[in-house]
């Protein structure tokens, strides 16, 4: 197999494309495609400073390693979440990254949030879904540090994980989420700009840059992210795409197109009476969240006095 | 013989053999994989030869925020 280039050995076959690519045209390839992804969705406009939220994973450090290739000016944020083993090794791997590349980065602790707990510890005192209470928790706090910074955020979210969305809102006709699955949320008051910029380029082929770039990525999944409905998706997604090459890319930017017929009017925002970030209720989520664990605090030491 | 690495497990495969055929065998889709030799990206169409290859899932999941 050649490279369809440049006529070199090929390493990666791309049927969405009908095109095979050696390591250095594939990597040309992929920076092609999130500037195209920065242009055609106007994501970053001349002189905005981009947080790059970073998980440790191929995606987020992919994306941070490409936006300063291209010589944006970034910042990384990695979020603790405390869920045990896999924490602890994710934040190795994203200081790792940051060190050798000699990026600046900025760890946030939930637990010091949530009077030392952790995601698993809070989903359980809450009973609530360990997934929703995370990505609640996260995109508060990332909101909060691009916000204090004058960032913008950007996002690893590639095309599976986008149609993968669009697959499960649409199955529910999930009108209003339709209306906001845009690769460029505006900002709005305290609410920071938030930027998706490989949403143009597939998992795989986020996997293979990582590998071509040497990128040191942690492999284990979220311990609870077993059985999400999200990667039964992706796995129907990608059985589609074996069969009909550039499904994927198709379902997902045609859908682009419509998507205003979606948009529906914007829920009115408030400052939280706490913390004065914007909410459509008095009191925001993640301030509400907080009360919750303090006040259950309070009743199991009171019981025990 | 061709030594596969998939997760924590090991296969092999004797003689001469392409990566997508391995993939094949193991049921696994071509799109929700790759193929990685002595750390560099292996293409799926190369014929594979008393090696060690390892198969690395691409599909993360879960509620991703990041």
């Amino acid at each position: 197999m050649r490279c369809k280039m440049c006529g070199e050995k090929a390493v990666v076959k791309l049927k969405a494309y009908n095109l095979s690519l050696c390591t250095k045209c594939f990597d040309e390839f992929i920076l092609r495609r999130v500037q195209k992804a920065i242009k055609d969705y106007h994501l970053i406009a001349n002189g905005q400073k981009v947080m790059v939220a970073v998980s440790g994973g191929k995606d987020s450090l992919s994306l941070w390693h490409i936006l300063n290739r291209l010589g944006y000016k970034t910042k990384g944020l990695y979020i603790q979440l405390g869920i045990n083993d896999y924490s602890d090794k994710s934040e190795e791997y994203t200081k790792n990254f940051a060190n050798l590349h000699g990026l600046e980065l900025q760890i946030e602790d939930v637990r010091e949030y949530f009077n030392g707990y952790g995601i698993k510890d809070i989903s359980k005192i809450v009973r609530r879904p360990a997934c929703s209470v995370c990505g609640m928790i996260k995109r508060y706090i990332m909101n909060k540090v691009a916000y204090e910074g004058g960032f913008i955020l950007a996002t690893g979210h590639n095309l599976d994980d986008e149609v993968a969305t669009l697959l499960n809102n649409v199955l529910d006709w999930k009108t209003d989420y339709l209306g906001r699955q845009t690769p460029n949320l505006s900002s709005k008051d305290k609410l920071v700009q938030k930027i998706k910029p490989l949403v143009l380029c597939t998992e795989r082929e986020m996997a293979s840059y990582a590998i071509n770039a040497k990128i040191k990525y942690i492999r284990d999944e979220c311990p609870f992210s077993v059985g999400a409905t999200s990667i039964f998706y992706k796995q129907l997604l990608n059985q589609l795409e074996e069969h009909s090459p550039g499904s994927k890319l198709r379902f997902y930017q045609n859908f682009l197109k419509v998507r205003q017929i979606f948009l529906t009017a914007e829920p009115e925002l408030h400052p939280c009476e706490i913390c004065g970030y914007p909410t459509t209720a008095t009191t925001c989520n993640f301030c509400r969240l907080r009360e919750k664990i303090q006040s259950k605090i309070k009743i199991s030491s009171s019981a025990g006095s | 013989m061709v030594t596969v690495i998939l997760a924590d497990k090991k296969y092999y495969f004797e003689g001469k053999i392409r990566g997508i055929e391995i993939l094949k065998t193991l049921g696994l889709n071509e799109e929700a994989y790759i193929l990685v030799k002595d750390d560099e990206l292996c293409p799926i169409d190369e014929h594979l030869e008393d090696c060690e290859v390892e198969i690395i899932p691409v599909i993360s999941g879960g509620n991703r925020a990041l």
